[in-house]
C-alpha cells in the first residue's frame, strides 16, 4: 500500500513537476545554448552538415575574438547600457508618481486619464516611428542617440504608470491615512509608506523597462543612422550579415553577450523582488 | 546649432549648381561644394573589397567637392525600413540604395535625374529595358540602376555526375528527372519555397514566366494568372517537390546557402554567394574546398516560353527632401564614371552587374571559369508584374509572396494544383480591386 502511495506521489512529481519544469528548461534555455554552442563552433563545424548541430566538436573562441576586433560591439554595448539606463530611469522618476496620482489622487478625467495612458501604450512603435522622426528633427535630435533617450520614455513611462497604478492600488489606504493622522504630509506618506511598501512592484517595473529599451529595435533603426551611435539589436544584425550571407558565429556570439546584462538585470534584481514581496503587507 | 539647411546658402546653391555640369569625375569643380553635407545609406556589398572601394569613392567625392560625406551601411531588409522613414519623414539621408519597386512606390518623394540618366545611358551603350522599367515612372528616371544580382542554378558537378547527369538540365523535364535520380542517391535538390525577400522570387517567377504563366495582361490591370500555363507550371513545381530536400519550404535568404554549403542540398538557385564564400574559404576549411571544386552554376532551364529569371535589382534613389540636389549629382556622377565602376563591377565578382546594354564589350568579368556563365545571367532578368509594366499592385503581390505561397500550397498538398492557381488569382483580383477603388 505503502509502495503504491510513493510510486503515485512519484508519477505526479514526474507529470506535474519535472515534465512542466523541463519543458520550460528547454523552450528558456534552449534558444542560450543554440546561441552559445554556435558562437562555439568553428565556420567548418557551423556548416558541417554531418554532424549533430548541438555539440561543439571544435571548440573556438574566434567569433567573440572577431566580434570585439572586427566590429563595434562594445561601442554598441555602451550605447545600449546608456539609452536603457537612461530610458529606465527617467521612466521610474515620472510613471511612479504618475501611477501614485492616478491609484490615490482623486479628481476630475481620473479614469480617462488612465485609461488614455494605457492606450498610449498599445499604439504600435511601426505607426509612431516615422512621425516621431519628424518631432526629433524638429527638435534637433535626429541622426542622434540623444533621440532615443528622449524617444523610449515615451513607451516606457505610460508602461511604467499603468503597472504602478495597478500596484499601488493593491496597498491598502489604511497604512497610508495612519501615518497622515500622525503627521505625515501626503508627500511624506507616499515616500515613507507607500514607497517602501511598493519597492517590488517598482523593480519589476525597473527590469521591464530596462528589457524593453535594451531590445528595442524600430526606434533605434530609424532615428539613428551613425554606425558609432546604434545599439546592440541593431548593430549586430547590420554589420554581420552581408547580402544574404550571414556571419552565424559572430552573430551568435553577439545575441549572446548581448543577454548578458538583461540576465544579471533579472538575477540581481529578483533576490530583492522576491524579499520585497514577503516584507511587505499589512500584520494583523 | 548648424543644421544641413542652414550649411546651403543661396549663393552656394547656385555656385554649386552652376558647377554641376562640370562634375563628371574627375574634372570635379574643386571644392564647389564646400561646406555642405551628403549622408548615403547603403548595404552590405558582399565582396568586402567592393564596400572598400565605395568608402574610398566618397572620401574621393568628398576631398575634390569639398563636401562632407557620411556612408552608413545597413542590412538589407533593415536598409529597407531606414529608406521608408526617410521617405516618410523627409529627414536621415541624400541618398540611399533601394530595390525593384522602390522607385514607383516613393516617385513622388524622389528627385528628378532624367538628364544625368540619358547622360550616363550614352556612356554605356544604353540602359537595358529592366534598369528603366525599375527607374522611370511617368517617362522621367527617378532613380539609376546601380545593377542586378543574378541568380544562378548552383549545382554540385560530383554529385550530379554520380547520379549521371553530365551536364545541368536544359528543360523543366530534363530538371525533374535529375530532382529523381539525385532524390535516389540522397543528395536533393532544394528551390525557396519560403517568404525570402530575394530567393523567394529568384527561385519561383522564372518557373511561371517558362511555362507561359503571367501575372497580368499587357495593361497591367488584368488579372491574368489563372491559364492552363500557370497550371502547368504549378504542376510541375508539385511533382518536382517531391524529390526536394525536406524544409525548403520554410527557407529563407540564408537557408539554401546553409544547405549547400553543409552538403546537403545537391542543387539550389542563388547569387554566386555561395560559391564565393566557399572559395573564400577554401585555404582554411578542407569542406569548403571541396565544395568551391565540385560546384558549378547553370542557366534556368528552357520552359515551353523560353528561359527567364528575376534577380535583385538595386537603385540609387536620389530623395527630393535632400538639401544638398549638386553633393547627391555629384556623388552619383562619380559612380557612373567608368573608371570607378568598371573596376568595381570586375571587383565584385558578378555578385552585382550594372544594367548597360554594353557591358559586355567593357573589362567587368571575372577571370574565374565558374563565373563565366553570368555575363549571360545578366541578359535574363524581368521584372515582376509581366506581361504589364511594374505597377504599385505587383509590388503588392511580391511583397505578400502570393505566387511564392501558390507553388508552395500545391506542392504541400495543402491545395490541388488548379485550387492554388484560382486561390492566388482570387488574391491578385483583390489587390487590383483595392487599388482601383
Amino acid at each position: 500500500m505503502i509502495a503504491i502511495t510513493n510510486r503515485r506521489r512519484t508519477l505526479e512529481r514526474a507529470f506535474f513537476l519535472y515534465l512542466p519544469l523541463g519543458l520550460a528548461l528547454f523552450f528558456l534555455v534552449g534558444p542560450f545554448y543554440w546561441m552559445a554552442v554556435t558562437a562555439l563552433k568553428t565556420d567548418g563545424d557551423i556548416y558541417d552538415g554531418a554532424h549533430s548541430p548541438l555539440y561543439v566538436l571544435h571548440p573556438s573562441l574566434d567569433h567573440f575574438v572577431y566580434l570585439f576586433a572586427k566590429t563595434n560591439f562594445v561601442t554598441w554595448t555602451l550605447n545600449t547600457m546608456a539609452v536603457a539606463a537612461s530610458g529606465t530611469i527617467s521612466s521610474l522618476v515620472l510613471g511612479v508618481p504618475a501611477g501614485y496620482a492616478l491609484a490615490r489622487l482623486r479628481f476630475p478625467g481620473v479614469e480617462l486619464i488612465g485609461t488614455a495612458i494605457f492606450v498610449t501604450y498599445l499604439v504600435p512603435t511601426s505607426l509612431l516611428f516615422i512621425p516621431m522622426i519628424q518631432v526629433m528633427a524638429n527638435i534637433g535630435l535626429d541622426d542622434s542617440i540623444w533621440a532615443l533617450v528622449v524617444v523610449y520614455p515615451t513607451f516606457l513611462v505610460p508602461f511604467v504608470t499603468w503597472l504602478m497604478a495597478s500596484y499601488f492600488r493593491t496597498i491598502p489606504t489604511e497604512l497610508e491615512e495612519s501615518g497622515r493622522i500622525d503627521g505625515l504630509t501626503r508627500l511624506g506618506a507616499m515616500w515613507h509608506i507607500v514607497l517602501p511598501l511598493a519597492r517590488p512592484g517598482i523593480l519589476s517595473a525597473g527590469i521591464f523597462a530596462f528589457t524593453l529599451s535594451w531590445n528595442e529595435f524600430i526606434y533605434a533603426l530609424t532615428l539613428v543612422t551613425a554606425s558609432s551611435e546604434r545599439t546592440i539589436p541593431v548593430g549586430v544584425i547590420v554589420q554581420l550579415s552581408r547580402g544574404d550571407f550571414y556571419f552565424w558565429g559572430p552573430l551568435m556570439a553577439g545575441a549572446l553577450l548581448g543577454s548578458v546584462p538583461v540576465a544579471l538585470v533579472y538575477y540581481f534584481f529578483v533576490d530583492q523582488y522576491a524579499s520585497g514581496l514577503t516584507a511587505g503587507g499589512v500584520k494583523g | 546649432m548648424e543644421t544641413k539647411n542652414s550649411a546651403l546658402t543661396r549663393r552656394r546653391l547656385i555656385a554649386s549648381a552652376a558647377a554641376v555640369p562640370l562634375l563628371a569625375t574627375p574634372a570635379i569643380a574643386q571644392n564647389s561644394l564646400k561646406g555642405t553635407k551628403l549622408t548615403v545609406l547603403v548595404g552590405q556589398f558582399y565582396v568586402p573589397e567592393t564596400n572598400a572601394m565605395l568608402d574610398q569613392l566618397a572620401v574621393d567625392v568628398a576631398r575634390d567637392t569639398g563636401m562632407e560625406i557620411r556612408i552608413e551601411r545597413l542590412a538589407g531588409d533593415e536598409l529597407g525600413t531606414k529608406t521608408a522613414a526617410v521617405v516618410g519623414s523627409g529627414r536621415g539621408a541624400d541618398l540611399s540604395i533601394g530595390v525593384e519597386f522602390d522607385t514607383l512606390l516613393y516617385a513622388p518623394k524622389l528627385a528628378d535625374v532624367t538628364d544625368l540618366a540619358e547622360e550616363i545611358g550614352k556612356n554605356y551603350g544604353g540602359w537595358m529595358q529592366v534598369a528603366k522599367d525599375a527607374c522611370m515612372v511617368g517617362g522621367r528616371w527617378k532613380s539609376l540602376c546601380l545593377g542586378q544580382a543574378p541568380a544562378a542554378w548552383n549545382y554540385r558537378v560530383d554529385q550530379f555526375a554520380a547520379a549521371g547527369i553530365n551536364a545541368f538540365p536544359d528543360t523543366f523535364d530534363e530538371l525533374l528527372k535529375a530532382a529523381k535520380l539525385l532524390h535516389a542517391k540522397n543528395t536533393p535538390i532544394g528551390m525557396t519555397l519560403g517568404h525570402a525577400s530575394g530567393d523567394g522570387r529568384s527561385t519561383n517567377y522564372p518557373v511561371l514566366w517558362a511555362f507561359g504563366g503571367k501575372e497580368f495582361e499587357a495593361d497591367g490591370k488584368t488579372v491574368a494568372l489563372d491559364s492552363p500555363q500557370t497550371l502547368a507550371a504549378v504542376e510541375w513545381y508539385a511533382e518536382v517537390y517531391k524529390y526536394f530536400i525536406p524544409g525548403t519550404t520554410a527557407w529563407l535568404d540564408p537557408d539554401n546557402n546553409q544547405a549547400f554549403l553543409g552538403g546537403k542540398c545537391s542543387a539550389t538557385v542563388n547569387v554566386n554567394t555561395i560559391y564565393l564564400a566557399a572559395r573564400a574559404a577554401s585555404g582554411t576549411n578542407p569542406a569548403m574546398k571541396n565544395i568551391a571544386e565540385n560546384m558549378n552554376h547553370g542557366l534556368w532551364p528552357r520552359g515551353p516560353a523560353g528561359r527567364f529569371a528575376s534577380y535583385n535589382i538595386n537603385t540609387w534613389l536620389p530623395f527630393a527632401s535632400s538639401q544638398n540636389r549638386p553633393g547627391q549629382m555629384a556623388f552619383l556622377r562619380a559612380w557612373f564614371d567608368k573608371s570607378f565602376l568598371v573596376k568595381w563591377t570586375k571587383t565584385g565578382q558578378s555578385y552585382f552587374i550594372p544594367t548597360f546594354e554594353g557591358m559586355d564589350s567593357l573589362d567587368v568579368w571575372p577571370e574565374d571559369p565558374k563565373l563565366k556563365i553570368f555575363k549571360d545571367l545578366n541578359k535574363l532578368n524581368r521584372l515582376e508584374g509581366f506581361a504589364g509594366p511594374p505597377s504599385p499592385a505587383a509590388a503588392e503581390a511580391v511583397s505578400k509572396y502570393i505566387l511564392v505561397d501558390m507553388f508552395a500550397k500545391a506542392c504541400t498538398g495543402q491545395l490541388k494544383p488548379a485550387e492554388a492557381v484560382k486561390w492566388a488569382a482570387r488574391e491578385y483580383e483583390q489587390i487590383v480591386k483595392k487599388r482601383a477603388g
